[in-house]
C-alpha cells in the first residue's frame, strides 16, 4: 500500500458533531479511510442483493 | 457357568453410540450435501464461503510465518510476502464476515430453530477480534509498540489489563497462535456443522411459502414440487 499511496503524513480524518459547547449531543470521528471503507463494503452488501446470479445449468432459476 | 447377559442397550460400546448419535443429528446426505435449495443462488449467500476460504489463508500463511519466525517475516523478500499474505487475508477474512453478518441479520437467519447457527457465528467474530488485535501487537515492530500502549489503557478501563497484558508479548503470543484460533476455528467448525444441519435460512417471501405449503393437506404432487426446488451445487 505504501508504494501506491504515501502513508508518511498524519491520518485524515472526518469529524462532525451534532449540539456545541464542550458536550456535543452527538460526535463522529473516524478516519478517512475507515470511512471508505465501510462505504466500500456497504455498496458491496448492496450489489450483493441486486446483481443477478449466474444461472446453475440446468437450474430453474429462483421462482 | 452361566454369564448373565446385559440388556442389549447396555451392550452397545460408546463408539458405537457416539456414532449413533452423530449419524442421527447429522446423516450424510446432509453433511455433504449435493443440492442446495434454488434461493441459494444469490450473491449474499456467497460471503460466508469466502468467509471460510480467507481464513483457511489465514492459517496457512499463519503458520508458515509461526515456523519461520520474526526475523524472516521482517528481514527477507519472501517474508515480507507471507507476513503481506496474512495481513491482507485477514483484512479480506473480516470484511466478507461483516458483509456476511449484514446479510444474515437482515434476513434474520435465527428463523426456523436456527438460534445456535446464529449465537455461534456472531461469538465467532467477536473472537476473532482479540485474535487480530493480539496480531497487531505480535508483528515486532513500532507499528505494535503504538497499538500494544494505546490497546492497554483499553483494557485497565473494563478492568481485565492485569489478565489480559498486551504489554506481554509472550502472552499476547500464546493467544495470537494457539489459543484465539484454536477457539474461532472450533467455533467456525461447529457453526459449518449446524448450517448443515439445519440447512440455509430461506428468504421471508419462500419461509411464508413454504410455511403455507406445510399447513395444506398433503397430496402426491408435494413430492415433485418440494424436488423441484433443489439445484445441484
Amino acid at each position: 500500500m505504501a508504494a501506491v499511496f504515501n502513508l508518511n503524513h498524519h491520518a485524515t480524518y472526518v469529524h462532525f458533531h451534532i449540539g456545541g459547547g464542550t458536550t456535543p449531543f452527538f460526535v463522529f470521528d473516524m478516519s478517512l479511510s475507515n470511512v471508505i471503507l465501510i462505504a466500500v463494503m456497504l455498496a458491496v452488501f448492496v450489489a450483493a442483493i441486486a446483481l443477478p446470479f449466474p444461472h446453475t445449468p440446468g437450474a430453474g432459476g429462483q421462482k | 457357568m452361566s454369564v448373565t447377559q446385559p440388556p442389549a442397550e447396555s451392550s452397545k460400546s460408546w463408539t458405537l453410540r457416539v456414532r449413533e448419535r452423530a449419524v442421527a443429528a447429522l446423516p450424510p446426505e446432509k453433511l455433504l450435501a449435493d443440492k442446495q435449495p434454488t434461493y441459494v443462488a444469490s450473491w449474499i449467500y456467497v460471503f460466508g464461503v469466502l468467509s471460510l476460504t480467507s481464513l483457511a489463508v489465514i492459517i496457512l500463511t499463519g503458520s508458515i510465518l509461526t515456523l519461520k519466525g520474526p526475523g524472516w517475516w521482517h528481514f527477507t523478500g519472501i517474508g515480507h510476502f507471507f507476513n503481506s499474505m496474512h495481513l491482507w487475508s485477514v483484512e479480506l477474512f473480516f470484511f466478507f464476515m461483516v458483509i456476511h453478518l449484514w446479510g444474515k441479520y437482515w434476513m434474520a437467519a435465527w428463523r426456523g430453530g436456527r438460534k445456535r447457527v446464529w449465537i455461534t457465528g456472531a461469538v465467532t467474530f467477536l473472537v476473532a477480534v482479540p485474535c487480530a488485535l493480539t496480531g497487531y501487537v505480535s508483528q515486532q515492530n513500532f507499528d505494535a509498540q503504538w497499538i500494544s500502549t494505546q490497546a492497554k489503557d483499553a483494557m485497565n478501563s473494563v478492568g481485565i489489563g492485569a489478565f489480559f497484558n498486551l504489554l506481554n508479548f509472550g502472552q499476547m503470543y500464546s493467544y495470537h497462535v494457539l489459543l484465539l484460533p484454536v477457539a474461532v476455528v472450533a467455533l467456525v467448525v461447529i457453526h459449518v456443522l449446524l448450517v448443515r444441519k439445519h440447512g440455509v435460512v430461506p428468504p421471508f417471501r419462500i419461509s411464508e411459502r413454504m410455511a403455507a405449503f406445510q399447513s395444506r393437506p398433503a397430496s402426491p404432487a408435494d413430492a415433485d414440487l418440494s424436488s423441484s426446488h433443489e439445484v445441484a451445487s
